[in-house]
């Protein structure tokens, strides 16, 4: 995976008990590593279930992001498990990316909670 | 403008025909209707999608015709709500095989459409990229700038995941990466609200990447300066407001004054000033923040420093202006000159034992004089007292006071010599220029009489001070006349006995009032500077004497004492031999009125 940060891609066996994340950025800057600390702090603290963060350097890898229709960075997109989450900001403000990543199922009004 | 355009649809090839003829209904061109199916139903408003896409289900062989109203999204991403009316035509096994029908435009709705069309003309042409996004993060809407940004027809953008902006009715910055303009900068600002009568974010994009390349520019070229300026340790560099307090501190501020920058910022300059400089100070930048004018400007201005321990540092300073909002700011250059000026001190008074050294032939010569007047009167006294007569008292008194005056001549030879070596006083003093001339002029009489060269004084009874060091500026003397005598003395061994020109050298003493200064000036009959050093004569290590005869620092020292002393000295030929003018600023009544200065005049 095109990152310094956060290799490893993800084992077929482990993605049950997982939670897959990909972060696209532009350019590994400083701010951006800052950002992948806190997210993974966050995570670490907020979710039972063990997390993984990727990073995704839109710069360098641009048709990942055309694939997956990221137009803009920074995205967080919950790859894993399944409804997939996209969320787009500067992942500052925690408490959306929890609620956002809270949501799993159709409940309307939990999604009204967002807009 | 027709009302109804007819279509028809082979269901099993997925084909759509529309007659050439039917251009469009109500402004709408039926150019727009894709020629398949599934194309037309990317046309179709996606929550009307799945409705549309099962229309034929409702028909049998029995009950053929339909009839459905839904809403397609055109390019300029306005909306038309449509009514199609269609029968279908069925194959051998009951499956639908072709549809005859009709699509119209819901009449009522044209003057609500109408409206909808002027704000669907400001949204597309706005320079900002809007989307309108639902509860899912789906695009529903997005203008032409969005489809510029990300180089997507409107079409493929509708219905595709974009994402939950994490902002709410806020702006964050973000990035986009555009096909072929590369990473843009953008504003995204998140507003709520309703889309086909559900909850909807609008997200609008603004490119500010300019604005943002500016910024950064910026802040490197600030951080450029401050680097630059911060980490010379050196020079102090230090900027204060109008109000007079700091706002900048560097490295070489802490090194020449002790403060670290957080135990300064904000604290007035006044504190790294002496006590007893303070007013001149604060009235200087009272009046450059007044007028805007400032004499101070682009020169090098002396002053005190206070060092935190208290002792006072020489500092020279250079101060530029600025102006913001909050007023002119001062930014200041300061140099330690403690070392400097020990250097040269160290070198005038190295410099003085060498014209002491030099001058020892001639002392020597002037204490043998009293010496031998002494001896001879001793002598003779001795070789009197042998004989039996008894010496008259006149007689012996008369030897007695040669002895005591000749003893007290030698005396003040000596005593003059040791006033010359001592070290001169830290702070410039009033003194008078005629003091000093006079006593060269005592210093030097004896050696020139014997060097049988006439010194002639041209000095008027009363005449302006000056600010300096009586000692300093005999030593300049000094050095001018030694100079003018040698310069003398060896042309007298160039040229033939009889041919030998005057031996006189001349000390004029004028006020210049006109320029508020005075001139000195020492010219003597030597032949003149040779015409390949005038314009070099005050280097240091140049002479024109004989080896061993002269250190060539005096002059290049002169010239240090008199610019120190805010004065010029200057060298030239004329007549016979060389003229040498030192300019001094004269101090005005007022500063003699300085009960300061006086002080140290005492």
């Amino acid at each position: 995976m095109p990152t310094n940060i956060e290799p490893a891609p993800v084992e077929a066996e482990e993605t049950k008990d997982i939670f897959v994340f990909i972060l696209y950025v532009a350019g590994i800057t400083d701010q951006v590593k800052k950002m992948v600390t806190d997210l993974e702090t966050l995570l670490e603290n907020e979710c039972s279930t063990a997390c993984k963060v990727e990073v995704i350097d839109v710069i360098t890898m641009p048709e990942q992001a055309a694939q997956n229709n990221v137009f803009v960075t920074p995205t967080l997109v919950k790859s894993f498990p399944e409804p997939i989450v996209k969320l787009i900001g500067d992942m500052k403000d925690t408490g959306r990316i929890m609620l956002a990543l809270s949501i799993n199922g159709e409940d309307e009004d939990e999604k009204n909670l967002l807009i | 403008m027709n009302s109804i355009a007819p279509f028809q649809w082979d269901v099993i090839s997925g084909e759509h025909k529309r007659p050439a003829a039917t251009c469009d209904i109500l402004g709408l061109e039926i150019s727009v209707f894709p020629s398949n199916e599934e194309a037309f139903l990317g046309l179709v408003l996606p929550s009307d999608r799945d409705r549309v896409h099962r229309r034929l289900a409702t028909t049998t062989p029995d009950n053929p015709t339909y009839e459905i109203e839904y809403r397609i999204c055109l390019r300029d991403g306005s909306q038309r709500s449509l009514i199609e009316n269609g029968e279908v035509f069925f194959g051998e096994n009951n499956s639908a095989e072709m549809v005859i029908g009709t699509i119209s435009a819901r009449v009522e709705e044209t003057d609500i459409s109408l409206d909808i069309l002027k704000l669907n003309k400001i949204v597309n042409e706005q320079a900002d990229a809007v989307v309108i996004i639902d509860i899912d993060g789906i695009i529903r809407f997005a203008n032409p700038a969005a489809e510029r940004i990300v180089n997507k027809k409107s079409e493929k953008l509708v219905g595709s995941q974009f994402g939950i902006p994490l902002t709410h009715d806020d702006v964050t910055e973000v990035q986009m990466l555009i096909p072929d303009k590369g990473l843009i900068y953008a504003e995204m600002h998140t507003v709520h609200t309703d889309w086909d009568g559900e909850p909807a974010q609008l997200v609008s994009f603004r490119d500010i990447t300019e604005r943002k390349h500016a910024e950064q520019e910026l802040l490197e070229s600030q951080q450029k300066y401050r680097s630059i300026c911060y980490s010379a340790t050196t020079v102090a560099i230090i900027s204060i407001g109008a109000d007079n307090n700091l706002t900048a501190w560097n490295l070489g501020a802490q090194r020449i004054f002790g403060y670290k920058e957080d135990d300064v910022l904000g604290q007035p300059i006044t504190r790294f000033i002496p006590m007893r400089d303070w007013e001149p100070h604060e009235a200087d930048l009272k009046r450059i923040a007044e007028t805007g004018e400032n004499h101070l400007f682009g020169k090098t201005i002396e002053l005190r420093g206070q060092h935190k321990n208290g002792i006072e540092i020489p500092v020279e300073l250079s101060l530029g202006v600025w102006h913001s909002n909050k007023g002119p700011q001062f930014s200041i250059v300061i140099t330690d000159t403690t070392e400097r000026k020990l250097a040269m001190a160290q070198l005038i008074q190295s410099s003085k034992l060498a014209t002491l050294g030099e001058m020892a032939t001639g002392l020597a010569h002037e204490l043998n004089q009293p010496l031998n007047i002494i001896r001879m009167s001793s002598d003779t006294l001795t070789e009197v007292l042998k004989e039996d007569d008894i010496p008259s008292h006149d007689f012996l008194n008369k030897r007695l006071e040669r002895i005591s005056s000749q003893t007290q001549r030698a005396a003040s030879i000596i005593d003059r010599m040791r006033v010359f070596g001592r070290t001169p006083q830290d702070h410039a003093m009033i003194i008078s220029p005629r003091d000093a001339v006079f006593a060269t002029s005592d210093m030097m009489k004896e050696q020139l009489r014997l060097c049988e060269i006439e010194l002639a004084l041209d000095v008027p009874e009363t005449c302006p001070s000056v600010k300096g060091d009586l000692i300093q500026l005999e030593q300049v003397l000094l050095n001018l006349l030694t100079n003018a005598r040698d310069a003398i003395e060896e042309r007298a061994t160039k040229t033939t006995a009889g041919e030998n020109g005057p031996r006189c050298i001349t000390i004029t003493l004028k006020d210049a009032p006109a320029t508020k200064t005075i001139e000195l000036m020492v010219q003597d009959t030597g032949g003149g500077i040779p015409q390949n050093v005038v314009h070099k004569i005050f280097d240091p290590f140049l002479t024109t004497k004989e080896i061993g005869k002269g250190t060539g620092l005096g002059l290049s020292i002169s010239y240090g004492i008199i610019t120190d002393m805010g004065g010029t000295i200057t060298a030239g030929n004329v007549d016979e031999g060389a003229l040498f003018t030192v300019t001094l600023p004269a101090v005005n009544e007022d500063q003699q009125e300085n009960p300061e200065m006086r002080l140290q005049v005492q």
